[in-house]
């Protein structure tokens, strides 16, 4: 392949991207609209519990993979190395479990670190929840297998971005500055709701600009998991079902699964918790993403040592 | 794989559509009657949108049992043991059709039950999630029986299985408390039992652990089923 043939190539390869991210955010323009029609943020209040804007939500999921496909067709890319495969076999039902299991992991972990921050006058005695085995751990199994049965959501975003976008970007440049631009690109689209209240709320110092951030390093790390899932097996399955657990039993979930109402009740979260919660979850967010992204980076290396993998 | 995929969707294009047909008016009706009805007629409502999902999923489950039908032909399973892709794909592509069959009824079915939400119906997405992995399980009983014995015998079991949940229902009825069905709220009562409104503890452990057992027995079944399909073939008439 001659040099000029690897820069069109290349090339190509870097509109298709920008054809894929505008189709992506497409759908926010309908954002300043629903905004008019609820007359507040739609992501909190009223708005943001009504079942309108939870079906925006959801079709708004669906825009990275609908923006795969458009993409392919447009630039006449073909359907080729579409991960669509679940690849379940021996050497990949660890990531299938890794995806359910790092996630609520992630969670207990982040569970712990605000009850030891903020919990005030709680004995140990009174801290856990003693119906956990009656109704906290199946509604904990509840919890995530409707990650399952929603599979389909998730796996909308998924298709895109660990499908489409993350491949692209990992044969542009080098895997470390991919991770990271990956996981920018899809902070960024969360901007529009982010700017709306989702995730962080509207009161928090320079709003919404920190919790478009956050969202950035947040993404960036749980990137760097996903990515990791979806190279290891070629299958977009695995990142959709960690993103699902994800979403379903986050840290509220897990707290309240894990401790005793009492125990809750006396936690004393400072201002703008929304935030503050974000920033404990970032905690063991922030080390599986540092050790996938260390895994991913290190397979390449070990291949180019020509050591057998 | 795609091509075995693609061979199904091919030679079921007539049910398909038909349950796509059978799914696009019973969506219709559900969002008409969401938007159209007064909060009184809601239990009612709950009730008849219980009915018509149980009746989709039926649908769904009758075209599964003609995915493994049409298959039963000494010839064909000769021809296809002797692709690259072997028995074995053969066998996975009969779970991953049905598998992506039942995804696409329940994400539909969220997707319509969401917006009936928005319209003011109460949300079943609690029955649909027991809906989706139930069919599963009974197909994880199901296929292998039907593999190996053929599609007939494997109803036969199926429909074994539905009766004993019945027969079950029944003795229930006869001998266990039923006053939640014979109060003034009964309507309300079972409208609240299909939405998972109060549910007991053992209802919660129910639907908490029948997605992890149903995708377990899903995933064995497909691996039993590998093992037993050549079997089965010697067995088959055409």
């Amino acid at each position: 392949m001659t040099a000029d043939t690897k820069r069109s190539d290349k090339k190509t390869e870097i509109i298709r991207l920008i054809i894929f991210c505008a189709l992506s955010a497409l759908p926010f323009i309908a954002v300043p609209f629903l905004r008019e029609h609820y007359g507040e943020p739609i992501c909190t209040g009223e708005a943001g519990a009504s079942a309108g804007v939870s079906l925006f939500l959801m079709l708004g999921m669906l825009s990275p993979s609908v923006a795969n496909i458009l993409t392919r067709l447009i630039t006449k890319e073909g359907f080729k190395d579409c991960r669509l495969g679940l690849n379940l076999n021996r050497k990949n039902v660890k990531y299938y479990i890794a995806a359910v299991v790092v996630k609520l992991a992630e969670a207990t972990a982040a569970a712990f670190l605000m009850c030891a921050l903020f919990m005030r006058d709680v004995q140990l005695s009174d801290l856990f929840n003693k119906e956990f085995f009656s109704v906290g751990l199946p509604t904990l199994l509840a919890m995530a297998s409707f990650g399952l049965t929603g599979i389909v959501m998730f796996f909308g975003e998924e298709f895109g971005w660990r499908g489409y976008m993350m491949p692209k970007l990992l044969k542009l440049m080098p895997k470390p500055a991919a991770l990271i631009l990956g996981g920018v690109i899809w902070g960024l689209w969360h901007a529009p709701i982010t700017a709306q209240g989702h995730n962080f709320g509207l009161d928090y110092p320079l709003f919404p600009w920190l919790g478009i951030l956050l969202m950035c390093v947040m993404c960036t790390f749980d990137n760097c998991l996903l990515t990791l899932l979806a190279e290891r097996t070629k299958s977009v399955f695995p990142a959709a079902i960690c993103h699902g657990v994800n979403n379903q039993c986050g840290m509220g979930v897990m707290a309240s699964v894990l401790f005793s109402e009492a125990a809750l009740m006396s936690l004393e979260m400072p201002e703008h918790a929304l935030v503050v919660m974000s920033l404990i979850m970032l905690i063991p967010i922030f080390i599986t993403g540092t050790v996938s992204a260390i895994l991913l980076c290190r397979r390449k290396s070990s291949n180019d040592t020509g050591s057998d993998t | 794989m795609a091509g075995l995929l693609y061979k199904e969707f091919i030679l079921h294009k007539k049910a398909l559509w038909t349950t796509a047909g059978v799914t696009l008016v019973m969506t219709i009706y559900i969002l008409l009657m969401s938007a159209t009805s007064v909060p009184e007629d809601m239990s009612e409502l709950t009730m008849i949108f219980t009915v018509i999902y149980f009746m989709l999923f039926f649908f769904v489950g009758f075209i599964q049992t003609e995915f493994l039908r049409k298959d039963e032909n000494v010839k064909w399973c000769g021809f296809v043991t002797s692709t690259p892709k072997a028995a074995k794909g053969q066998v996975q592509s009969k779970y991953y059709i049905v598998l992506i069959a039942n995804v696409v009824m329940v994400s539909w079915l969220s997707l319509v039950d969401s917006v009936a939400a928005a319209l003011g119906a109460s949300s079943l997405a609690m029955m649909l999630h027991v809906l989706f992995w139930g069919q599963l399980l009974i197909n994880s009983i199901e296929f292998p029986f039907s593999l190996r014995f053929g599609v007939n015998k494997g109803t036969n079991i199926k429909m074994g299985i539905v009766m004993s949940i019945v027969l079950a229902a029944i003795i229930y009825g006869l001998f266990g408390d039923i006053s939640f069905l014979t109060s003034d709220d009964a309507v309300e009562n079972i409208a609240a039992f299909f939405t998972g409104d109060g549910m007991s503890k053992l209802g919660l452990w129910f639907i908490g652990l029948l997605p992890w057992v149903s995708l377990a027995a899903y995933i064995l079944s497909c691996r039993l089923s590998e093992k037993l399909y050549l079997k089965g073939v010697e067995s088959y008439d055409g």
